[in-house]
């Protein structure tokens, strides 16, 4: 360790630099953002307890097979309307007698499909748009901020019932069109002010002063800058949609039935709520976990992209 | 309560022995580490030193101005007219501050209430600390701004802090810092922040205090050149502790810590033309939060010995100058062994004239 | 606008790698929400002539609101000018565009004064200095690496360091690291502006010892834009004292110091402390009343009337072209500059209040817990 070698001098041309004496080994950018996000421990859970829903909803055949011979999330057996739960049915039926827990695992898929999907869709569509908006400003700025106003500014669960209603037909990518269609507006807004801040900072002009394109400064210089806001959009989308979707499903304008999803489970469930509390608070508890988790593995990629959370 | 002390009457300020460690995730910065110094009546005292030195935390600690956690005096006393300042409430604490002490900052926008007036401000601590009325306040708040000179004083304290430029609200900082008859005026960086020509007025405003009203100054600042013009004495702080301290003179006369040196050694100076290289400081300011063993200036410096592993005592080096180091530096063994890794003495390059004291004819006066 | 002085510098010399001529530069203010009305104009540079000679430092100094900044920011083309040319080896960089302009940025670069705000906090060390070196793809990805660390080395950064963040670094090392990455693409001509002054005094003479040495190393030219006169007086070899947006005296290092030949100059001069109480002591200062106007409202005539000492009528009314007092090439703005001297020598105070004539006050049930 060169601190206990004093090689100083005041001789002119003598520039040692003696401050930060631990020398690492080189590590690649993704190892680092890896230790760093693995440090936290409550993102890590989130992380698990997605993981773990991930590949069940992904296993839904093998956990929950087809019993005897029918399809257990949408053929009724009336026989077992309102059972609780036993060996063969662990979470019991529903109240035309499907199975529970295979619907909870295949309205999963449904729940997360539009959940994920929508998020990447809205990131990339607002993330492209709010780049622009913010970097460029004057005109282009102004036409799509109004235009994002103009929709923000009218209640969103009508338009999208009216929409459903009306292009809707009750598939999976369909829900995730229109779902996306209003997201992405929050995550274009939330870029657009970051990079409105940023492209004013020193660091930005001295990258321009080296000649940078402008593509190369807004996605290469900023967008790196502005991670974290987008990252916690983008977690909030996931959520968002999980909950819009079961909202529509609420009120009949979201996955048809029979295939099962987590929002039209809960409906499903809404007349029984006195009698078979347990239909309703499973869904609505997958809704809450998967939410929770995908929020806390957010705030935790957050901060391991932040440099400033490196510890040496 | 109240801890006396055989008062030394002509002593306004004795620090004794000041630890001020912030407590961090990390661990705890060492951000003063056993300060002692004394501040007698009518006297301009300099303190110098570079960022993370821990001038400007001394002067917070003195004040208890410092946010508390994270920042902790641990160890210490302040006695100011020989009343332990550690030891008061918040509440007399608050008497003292802008009564007796009065401090200015490197920045005056922040120092100043954006929604008060001028005048508001101004006339504050004169009802609170002299007990002035209202109109007396208020006759006394446009004399004060008139001997700051600030023009149109009727008008101007009528105004609000963004309406006035940097030296302008400066003045005003000044003006309410003497409001209440300080004896004490620290002055953090006063200058910093503000324009060269603008500097220099507001220099001059701290010499005209001292001098026209007697009050005692401590003037914190990273430059030595701003020191030299207007402080009795001067000590020079390197990581939290004292390097050196001496007559304005003779400290620049006869340094005597190899930090000094350094220091004198990299200043481009207006009076000398730049031939070849400024001599330099190698390697970077030294990290509080692991504070090194011995003497903090050993991995940067040129007369570094064995024994410099455990912290050099206070030396008396000549009448009322100390140095904290164990190499006599003037020693010209010492030199010839240092001067092995690259160090150059002062006069070689140029910069000896603190011994000669001569004008030079390039500064374009007398 | 006023018309231009008389072509200072009509005889160019022939190694002049940069030449300003007549820059210009205001930045509007408007009004109004919908419709916006021009009301009136920053007058940030207000007609700058000037010249670099190749591998030669110009010192540009002034203060806070002169214009210093300005014109290194458009030089690199942060601002297009308002008019004027601005050529650096033939190129004019005020009419450059599109591809030459890029290609322009590679042989002109520029450090900037905060090394905490001037790095992207998101790019490691070798991706800060490699970056200009892809942009303007000049190697493989391997060469560039091995460049990097040659860069790295030279600048007085371990190579080690390569991986690790700005925020890891102190204010000096990061102006190295500014550096390394302003000579990765061996331009010809860096601004560099207010280098040293965010740095501490210990590490500033660091940094100024690495730039002069980059200087004679690779013929480099510099701009070097400070507040600071002593910096500037070991650094430059020229230097140009700007006040409002105009060039007020540019001269020879010496020639400014020894002799200045504008009331500001000599000013500046008498502000900067020195640090040698002997010297202090002893001096004569020329305090200016007041603050510089705003380059919104510059005053008529010689735009420093308003704070000089000399001041005549003369001086509000016409404007003094910056001419040639010496038949050399030592030139300053100003009707007196032959009085110049005798004002530094027998200094002048303007504009500060008399404390003494502060009346005493009597203190009131105020009481003193600690004089018992």
């Amino acid at each position: 360790m060169t601190t206990t070698q004093p090689n100083a001098s005041f001789a002119p041309g003598a520039s040692l630099d003696l401050g930060l004496q631990l020398a690492t080994k080189r590590k690649s950018q993704l190892r680092l953002i890896g230790e760093r996000f693995l440090r936290n421990k409550v993102s890590v859970f989130g992380l698990c307890v997605l993981i773990i829903i991930a590949l069940g909803v992904i296993l839904a055949p093998v956990l929950a097979p087809g019993t005897k011979t029918y399809d257990p999330t949408t053929t009724p057996d009336l026989a077992i309307r309102f059972q609780g739960p036993t060996l063969h049915h662990l979470l019991g039926a529903d109240y035309i007698g499907r199975d529970e827990f295979a619907r909870l695992l295949y309205g999963g898929r449904v729940s997360m499909e539009v959940g994920f999907a929508v998020a990447i869709i809205s990131v990339i569509i607002g993330v492209v748009v709010g780049a622009v908006a913010g970097f460029y400003g004057g005109w282009v700025d102004t036409i799509m901020m109004r235009i994002t106003d103009a929709l923000l500014s009218v209640p969103l669960l009508l338009i999208l019932i009216v929409l459903s209603k009306s292009f809707g037909n009750g598939k999976i990518s369909d829900v995730v069109i229109i779902i996306s269609a209003f997201e992405w507006l929050i995550l274009a807004r939330i870029v657009r002010g970051e990079f409105l801040a940023l492209k004013e900072r020193e660091f930005l002009l001295a990258a321009r002063t080296l000649g940078a394109s402008n593509v190369r400064l807004m996605f290469r210089h900023i967008l790196p800058n502005a991670i974290g806001p987008i990252v916690v959009g983008g977690t909030l989308a996931v959520g968002d949609a999980i909950l819009i979707e079961s909202t529509l499903s609420f009120f009949g304008f979201g996955i048809n039935p029979p295939t099962p999803s987590w929002g039209n489970m809960v409906n499903d469930a809404q007349g029984f709520l006195s009698s078979d509390a347990l239909l309703a608070v499973l869904p609505g508890l997958a809704i809450l976990v998967t939410v929770l988790c995908v929020n806390l593995m957010g705030d935790g990629l957050r901060d391991s992209l932040d440099p400033y959370m490196t510890q040496r | 309560m109240v801890a006396e002390t055989p008062a030394d009457t002509n002593k306004v300020l004795e620090v004794k022995n000041l630890k001020v460690y912030f407590k961090t995730r990390a661990g705890p910065v060492h951000a003063v580490e056993g300060v002692s110094f004394s501040l007698e009546k009518g006297e301009s005292l300099g303190i110098v030193g570079e960022s993370g030195s821990g001038k400007s935390v001394t002067s917070l600690a003195v004040l208890r101005l410092l946010p508390m956690p994270p920042a902790e005096i641990v160890d210490g006393e302040v006695f100011f007219n020989g009343r332990d300042l550690v030891d008061l409430s918040e509440g007399e604490m608050r008497k003292v501050r802008g009564g007796q002490i009065a401090m200015i900052f490197q920045d005056p926008m922040t120092s100043l209430n954006p929604v008060l007036t001028i005048e508001r401000q101004l006339t504050e601590p004169l009802e609170l600390h002299l007990g002035l009325t209202g109109s007396e306040a208020r006759s006394r708040a446009r004399e004060l701004l008139e001997a700051v000179g600030i023009p149109e004083a009727p008008r101007r304290l009528k105004s609000y802090p963004h309406q006035f430029s940097g030296g302008m609200r400066q003045r005003v900082m000044i003006a309410i810092a003497i409001a209440a008859n300080p004896q004490l005026l620290i002055a953090d960086e006063p200058t910093t922040a503000l324009d060269v020509t603008v500097q220099a007025q507001i220099l001059e405003l701290i010499a005209r205090l001292r001098r026209d009203l007697g009050t005692s100054v401590i003037l914190i600042t990273h430059d030595l050149g701003v020191v030299a013009g207007v402080t009795d004495r001067i000590i020079v702080m390197y990581a939290g502790q004292i390097a050196e301290t001496a007559p304005t003179g003779e400290l620049f006369a006869n340094p005597r810590h190899p930090y000094t040196l350094g220091l004198l050694g990299s200043v481009p100076r207006l009076d000398k033309t730049g031939e070849g290289d400024l001599t330099t400081i190698p390697g970077a300011p030294p990290d509080q939060l692991h504070p090194l063993e011995g003497c903090p200036f050993q991995p940067r410096c040129p007369f570094v010995l064995d024994k410099c592993s455990t912290y050099p005592p206070r030396a008396q080096v000549g009448p009322n100058h100390y140095s904290a180091c164990w190499v006599d530096v003037t020693d010209p063994a010492e030199q010839e062994r240092a001067s092995a890794r690259g160090f150059i003495p002062l006069r070689e390059i140029g910069r000896s004239d603190y011994v000669a004291g001569e004008t030079p004819s390039s500064v374009s006066n007398s | 606008m006023e018309a231009p002085a008389a072509q200072p510098f009509a005889v160019s010399t022939s190694n002049a790698l940069v030449r300003i001529e007549d820059l210009v530069m205001h930045f509007p203010i408007t009004s109004g929400i919908v419709i916006q009305r021009q009301v009136g104009a920053v007058r940030a540079v207000d007609g700058v002539t000037l010249e670099i000679p190749r591998g030669q430092t110009l010192g540009l100094v002034g203060e806070s609101g002169s214009g210093k900044s300005t014109i290194g920011r458009a030089i690199v083309r942060l601002y297009k000018p308002t008019s004027g040319a601005m050529y650096v080896a033939d190129t004019d960089m005020a009419r450059v565009q599109g591809r030459q302009l890029r290609d322009m940025r590679r042989r002109v670069q520029m450090v900037f004064q905060d090394p905490y705000a001037s790095l992207n906090p998101r790019f490691t060390i070798g991706s800060l200095v490699a970056e200009p070196m892809h942009i303007h793809k000049t190697g493989t990805k391997e060469q560039i690496i091995q460049r990097t660390e040659e860069l790295m080395d030279k600048v007085g950064l371990r190579r080690e360091f390569i991986d690790r963040y700005p925020h890891e670094f102190s204010g000096g090392q990061r102006q190295r690291i500014a550096i390394a990455r302003a000579i990765s693409t061996e331009p010809e001509f860096i601004i560099a502006d207010e280098p040293v002054s965010a740095l501490d005094v210990s590490i500033r003479a660091q940094i100024l010892n690495l730039m002069s040495r980059l200087q004679h190393e690779m013929g480099l030219t510099y701009l070097f834009i400070s507040h600071d006169l002593s910096v500037v007086r070991h650094f430059a070899q020229r230097i140009a004292v700007m006040y409002l947006g105009k060039i007020m005296e540019i001269s020879d290092r010496e020639d400014l110091y020894s002799n200045p030949l504008h009331p500001y100059t000599a000013a500046l001069l008498s502000a900067v402390p020195i640090p040698n109480p002997r010297i202090e002591q002893h001096r004569k200062r020329i305090i200016l009343g007041g603050d510089p106007p705003s380059p919104v409202n510059i005053p008529s005539g010689c735009r420093f009337h308003t704070r000089c000492p000399l001041a005549q009528q003369i001086c509000r009314e016409v404007e003094p072209p910056l001419e040639d007092k010496t038949g050399g090439k030592h030139f300053a703005a100003c009707h007196f500059a032959d009085r110049v001297g005798s004002l530094a020598r027998t200094g002048s105070v303007q504009g500060l209040g008399n404390m003494e004539a502060l009346p005493e006050v009597a203190e009131r049930h105020v009481e003193h817990p600690a004089q018992a």
